[in-house]
């Protein structure tokens, strides 16, 4: 069975301690996304964004999402996901999406799952500020099923 | 019963707290009838409407279905449309 690493933390994300996770001789392909914040959005100067979110809970439906993943390309994958709450800065690393696999192919899948998984199901908020002096709670998808 | 609620992203502007205990007049509760006493006690009852309704409530382990009941929680988190990433 593969690694899955799942996060929902306020620290800073920084790389290097995240690269050392994926590590494994048995994987040929790794796969890094990351999310940075933005400087605009829909024609406004974003200054920082605060993310607030459900630790439990969301860890939860992170460690589902990745099961999932094992389900569908293979358990030998190796996952993290690592999402940031609080305020952050425009160009601060908002999550940290890596995918080791065998093969490329599977990595580049899973990656995109992953991230595409979060937008529509872990219980995260964005709040934005605008340089102008603005903030607006962005729209976002139902959970409704 | 007694049940505290936990707001999250945008409902918190519509409520006095973030986080608040509610005592409610019956023994058992489904989703939508606690989505209707959210919505009749918002601050601005006609704009939190759809976004309540768009809302989804869970407890700290899991997603409540539309079909289930709550008997005794300790807190229910109300979970508006989500954007992580």
């Amino acid at each position: 069975m593969g690694l899955i690493h799942c996060e929902i933390t306020p620290e800073v994300l920084l790389m290097p301690p995240h690269l050392d996770l994926l590590k494994n001789e048995n994987q040929g392909a790794v796969i890094w996304f990351i999310g940075n914040v933005r400087d605009h959005n829909e024609g406004k100067k974003v200054s920082s964004v605060t993310y607030e979110g459900i630790l439990s809970l969301g860890e939860t439906i992170l460690r589902k999402i990745c099961s999932e993943c094992h389900g569908k390309w293979g358990d030998d994958l190796d996952l993290l996901v690592v999402h940031r709450v609080g305020t952050l800065v425009v160009g601060e690393t908002s999550i940290i999406v890596g995918v080791a696999s065998a093969h490329r192919n599977s990595a580049y899948e899973a990656s995109r799952y992953i991230i595409e998984q979060v937008k529509l199901r872990l219980p995260i908020w964005k709040k934005e500020h605008y340089t102008s002096g603005e903030v607006a709670w962005l729209r976002g998808n139902s959970l409704n099923g | 019963m007694k049940i505290t609620f936990q707001l999250f992203g945008q409902l918190k502007d519509f409520f006095p707290a973030a986080q608040f205990e509610a005592v409610i007049e019956k023994e058992e509760l489904t989703v939508a009838e606690i989505k209707n006493w959210l919505v009749g006690n918002a601050q601005h009852p006609e704009r939190v409407r759809e976004l309540t309704e768009k809302s989804a409530l869970a407890t700290a382990s899991h997603i409540l279905q539309g079909h289930e009941t709550i008997r005794d929680a300790d807190v229910i988190f109300v979970l508006p449309p989500v954007c992580g990433g």
